[in-house]
């Protein structure tokens, strides 16, 4: 469904990426996973158009889409949710909503329909639209961040650091929601996250990038297993507690 | 049947995409954790983020058992020993073995092949599979074994050997799948008839069979005296046992398991890429061993690329029947010659039996003398009149000279005089002292 192949981003004369390549299938779950600075953001980025690559090719449903600007991005089918949730705080939640209808002017009825939807999914929201965004707990904005980018009609979803300054209880909330919008709505997810262990958890298959560099990679279960993703990104000291005989 | 069918049947751009990406992270880890590689990148003045395409792979040498040697036991080893949860050998066919080591994902990953191998060769879960290969250092045996309970199956590690009991088991356990060398195969059939034991009483219903070169011929003897369906499998512990590539029903070729594993076909003198279709040495790079990966090793077995799609469904890429090693490979008076190409033509002539041993010696002006001892079908054929051991004879030694330009000698012998092997068949002795 989306591909990068050997996708190369310079910030200025500092290389973000270096030839990351990876893929998401239809219907897919797959995590980036990976230290501060590893490339993850700017991975979502380059793909939603918000950065261009200096080299590479990156493609969506088979499109190139590497020099589409970024609302053609969203229009396709690829919707980005950023890091820090970036909800509009003094407009109220409804309205927060609509902006992720922008591109579907001429579609009133459409959008009002899809605007129940995101309600079904998050009653949350709906008890508070008239509130002002930034009223809300953070995992309330993050549930409208994600609410928004659904109003897009996305087929797939970049969802950049969704627990980011959760507590876990609300963080597997959101997590859970991720699984079920994927089950009931087919929708395809590219997910960045600091919290290795519960994204991998979720998601069929990850990418580990370093450096800006993809090092790893495989099915999610294969790098839960991995002592290297267990010693730098799962927390876990993999040389303590084992082998009581050495 | 698929065991893994998103895989098995993904469409060409996107297998390529996830062989890039696999080589890449593949070569980011060795080049970072196994010396060997790292110094080879350093003398190239290369590294790993140049590679941007499959074909790329090219500009790294190849690693040869030599290699392996060199750093024997552990020092090919990506990981350190205690992420290795499993050690096992090469067979050593030719020379000091070497040690192959698995993560408890390689483990898993390995079980995943070979059950691919066994749904692809007809087994599903309802069948109760006897596993007659060594279980052992060899990889062969715990390779299918574990692809069995992965799988799904009933599995009887039988392990090799035993022959009598081998046949009591399939009788009263009632294997339906049998795995193990194509001549084991054969011997048990022998054993069968010696025990006076109809196979049509048996179950069986599947074979897969490997580890040694075989023939289309004795395919076909096999499934006639075994009453069960055979099919071809590829593997190598130094890349990592069997579960490397497996013939499916369609019977053509064999499919390598291309997601795990990059193939190329090179000519063994010059190791550059032959025309495609061309027979070759096999060259395999693993996309997703972490404990011992290889780059561009050479297997020394020799096969070529098969064309087309296969009727199966399958879209990974399918070679032919392994025809023998480049270490096999015999020179008599200096012309290249294979064992399997002599086991052909004997499959081929009416009355001989494709159980053979080659004699290589030199007389007395110093040349060499090639011998090829054929077990006749019947008694009778040794037995009987000259003439018609002359006419076998004659006609064998003719189709041998005119198809492989070698002269050979041929010489007759009684049915089962040839000593049957429990491993791989000993085809060539060679008394030239070179």
């Amino acid at each position: 469904m989306l591909r990068l192949r050997n996708v190369d981003v310079l910030y200025g004369k500092v290389p973000a990426l270096i030839r990351v390549s990876l893929h998401v299938r239809p219907g897919e779950i797959v995590a980036l996973v990976g230290g501060n600075g590893a490339g993850k953001t700017t991975t979502l980025l380059a793909a939603s158009g918000l950065v261009r690559p200096k080299d590479g090719e990156i493609t969506f449903e088979g499109r190139d889409v590497s020099r589409l600007s970024p609302d053609r991005i969203v229009a396709a089918g690829l919707s980005h949710v950023p890091e820090g949730r970036l909800v509009w705080k003094p407009l109220p939640v409804e309205d927060n909503l609509r902006l992720g209808a922008f591109l579907r002017s001429g579609d009133a009825a459409g959008v009002a329909r899809d605007l129940d939807e995101v309600y079904g999914l998050f009653p949350i929201l709906a008890e508070r639209r008239r509130q002002p965004a930034g009223t809300l707990s953070g995992g309330e904005q993050q549930m409208l961040a994600i609410g928004r980018a659904l109003m897009a009609r996305p087929r797939m979803l970049l969802l950049d650091e969704p627990s980011m300054g959760l507590a876990p209880a609300v963080t597997r909330e959101i997590f859970s929601l991720i699984v079920r919008l994927r089950r009931e709505r087919g929708l395809t997810v590219l997910l960045v996250e600091q919290n290795a262990r519960m994204a991998l958890r979720i998601a069929d298959r990850g990418y580990v990038l370093e450096t800006g560099r993809v090092i790893l990679q495989g099915p999610a279960d294969e790098l839960l297993e991995n002592r290297d993703v267990q010693r730098a990104y799962l927390g876990r000291d993999a040389d303590a507690g084992d082998s009581p005989s050495h | 049947m698929y065991f893994d069918p998103e895989y098995e049947r993904m469409d060409r751009a996107t297998l390529e995409g996830v062989q890039l990406e696999r080589l890449q992270s593949t070569l980011n880890r060795v080049a970072r954790n196994v010396p060997l590689y790292r110094r080879r990148f350093e003398d190239l003045g290369i590294d790993p983020d140049d590679f941007r395409s499959l074909d790329d792979v090219r500009r790294l040498p190849f690693t040869s058992k030599t290699d392996l040697r060199e750093n024997y036991p552990y020092g090919l080893f990506a990981v350190p020993l205690r992420e290795v949860v499993r050690l096992q050998a090469s067979s050593g066919t030719t020379g000091k073995p070497t040690v192959v080591g698995y993560t408890r994902n390689d483990v898993r990953r390995w079980a995943g092949l070979t059950a691919r191998l066994l749904v692809a060769g007809g087994v599903t879960r309802d069948d109760v599979v006897q596993v007659a290969l060594n279980y052992g250092l060899f990889t062969g045996g715990l390779g299918f074994h574990y692809g069995c309970e992965t799988l799904g199956a009933s599995v009887i590690p039988a392990s090799s050997g035993g022959s009598k009991r081998q046949v009591m088991v399939m009788q009263d356990y009632r294997t339906t799948a049998l795995v193990c060398t194509p001549s084991y195969a054969l011997h048990l059939a022998d054993v069968m008839d010696e025990m006076g034991l109809n196979p049509t009483a048996l179950s069986l219903r599947f074979g897969l069979f490997g580890a040694e070169p075989w023939t289309d011929a004795m395919r076909r003897e096999i499934e006639e005296r075994l009453h069960l369906s055979a099919t071809d499998n590829y593997g190598i512990s130094e890349v990592m046992g069997p579960g490397v590539a497996g013939e499916c029903l369609e019977k053509n070729g064999l499919h390598v398991n291309e997601d795990h594993f990059l193939v190329e076909i090179v000519d063994p003198a010059s190791g550059d890429p032959v025309a495609p279709g061309e027979v070759g040495e096999l060259v395999l790079t693993t996309l997703t061993k972490e404990a011992f990966p290889v780059i561009r090793y050479r297997t020394g077995d020799l096969t070529r690329l098969l064309d087309g799609p296969c009727a199966c469904g399958r879209t990974f890429c399918r070679i032919g029947r392994l025809i023998g090693r480049t270490d096999d490979m015999i020179t008599v008076r200096g012309i290249n010659v294979f064992p399997s190409q002599v086991e052909a033509i004997l499959l081929d002539v009416e009355g001989a039996e494709p159980h053979y041993q080659i004699i290589l010696e030199r007389d007395a002006s110093h040349l060499d003398v090639a011998t090829v001892l054929v077990e006749a079908e019947e008694e009778a054929i040794v037995s009987g009149s000259i003439s018609t051991q002359q006419e076998m004879i004659r006609k064998i030694e003719r189709r041998l000279s005119s198809e492989l330009s070698v002269s050979f000698k041929v010489r007759l012998v009684e049915p089962r005089s040839i000593p049957r092997s429990e491993g791989k068949a000993q085809r060539v002795v060679d008394r030239r002292g070179l």
